[in-house]
């Protein structure tokens, strides 16, 4: 039977030099956005929710919910990857979908480089009508 | 195509007057509420208040009910306020032992305590019930 440690882990018990972590990275603090949008006849397209993220600041969960009386396929990501964080979201769904839910954006370091603001696509061409919401969980320090 | 921006992203780039948004929406501090109540053949149609009184402006950003298998005639739960008894969380069955997650409702998505009859969360069960129920929430106020 292996034991074995995680990358941060093996940093932590050997605390010197470019192991010292970034801060948030252990016992970061979670910090939220809420944004909405209340789209009428929304054509295929982006949305541009909450703020600018800073550089180095990890998303640690995104969460969506809808009231959309169409049925749209959305993604939910960044302008670099509309699809990093929730590949398919199908509107009216009555349920929140909880992201990310691929590897890479699990945990996902803002680079500053086209990543820095949450974009949903609305990626078919079924015009959009109804509010979506959006809350994201990210770290900072 | 279309480009568009969200509510809150909109008031940020104009940043003035009413465009100045309030504490929390942006960088707020999560905040968690956690409360356990353990049934003992409590009456149906009951409800159980958890935890403390919100404050008014807190949104609530979604939480967590967790429960035993709660026996027959196995109540179906729903999470709420007095004002909405299904704000955050509609019909679930407790035939058997689940945590859900919740807002499951677009209209308790990112919802804002205002101070009138939505300020305690509430767990409302819709029979007879006996075994433990757990409730997390988690709220932004700055």
């Amino acid at each position: 039977m292996a034991i074995v440690y995680g990358v941060n882990r093996t940093k932590i018990l050997d605390p010197k030099g470019n192991n010292i972590l970034d801060p948030g990275l252990v016992s970061g603090r979670v910090r939220c956005i809420t944004d909405s949008y209340v789209a009428a006849a929304l054509t295929r397209g982006y949305i541009y929710i909450g703020p600018t993220l800073p550089v180095g600041a990890i998303i640690t969960e995104i969460t969506m919910t809808d009231a959309v009386t169409s049925s749209n396929h959305l993604t939910v990501g960044t302008s670099q990857n509309p699809a990093l964080f929730i590949a398919i979201y199908n509107t009216s769904r009555n349920a929140a979908s909880v992201g990310p839910q691929t590897a890479a954006g699990a945990n996902y370091v803002v680079t500053g480089s086209s990543d820095n603001c949450i974009v949903i696509e609305n990626s078919g061409n079924v015009l959009m009508t109804g509010t979506i919401k959006a809350t994201i969980k990210y770290i900072v320090d | 195509m279309a480009i568009v921006i969200g509510v809150n992203r909109t008031k940020l780039l104009d940043p003035y007057g009413n465009n100045i948004l309030d504490a929390g929406t942006i960088a707020g501090r999560i905040r968690c509420m956690t409360d356990t109540y353990t049934a003992v053949i409590l009456a149906s149609d009951s409800t159980i208040s958890m935890g403390n009184t919100l404050p008014k402006g807190a949104i609530v950003i979604g939480g967590k009910l967790s429960y035993a298998a709660l026996g027959t005639p196995c109540p179906d739960l729903t999470v709420g306020d007095e004002g909405d008894s299904d704000r955050y969380l509609k019909a679930v069955q407790s035939s058997t032992a689940a945590v859900v997650v919740f807002p499951d409702t677009a209209g308790g998505a990112n919802y804002t305590v205002t101070g009138t009859t939505d300020n305690i969360i509430k767990i409302s069960l819709s029979a007879s019930a006996s075994g433990v129920i757990k409730l997390e929430t988690m709220y932004i106020v700055d």
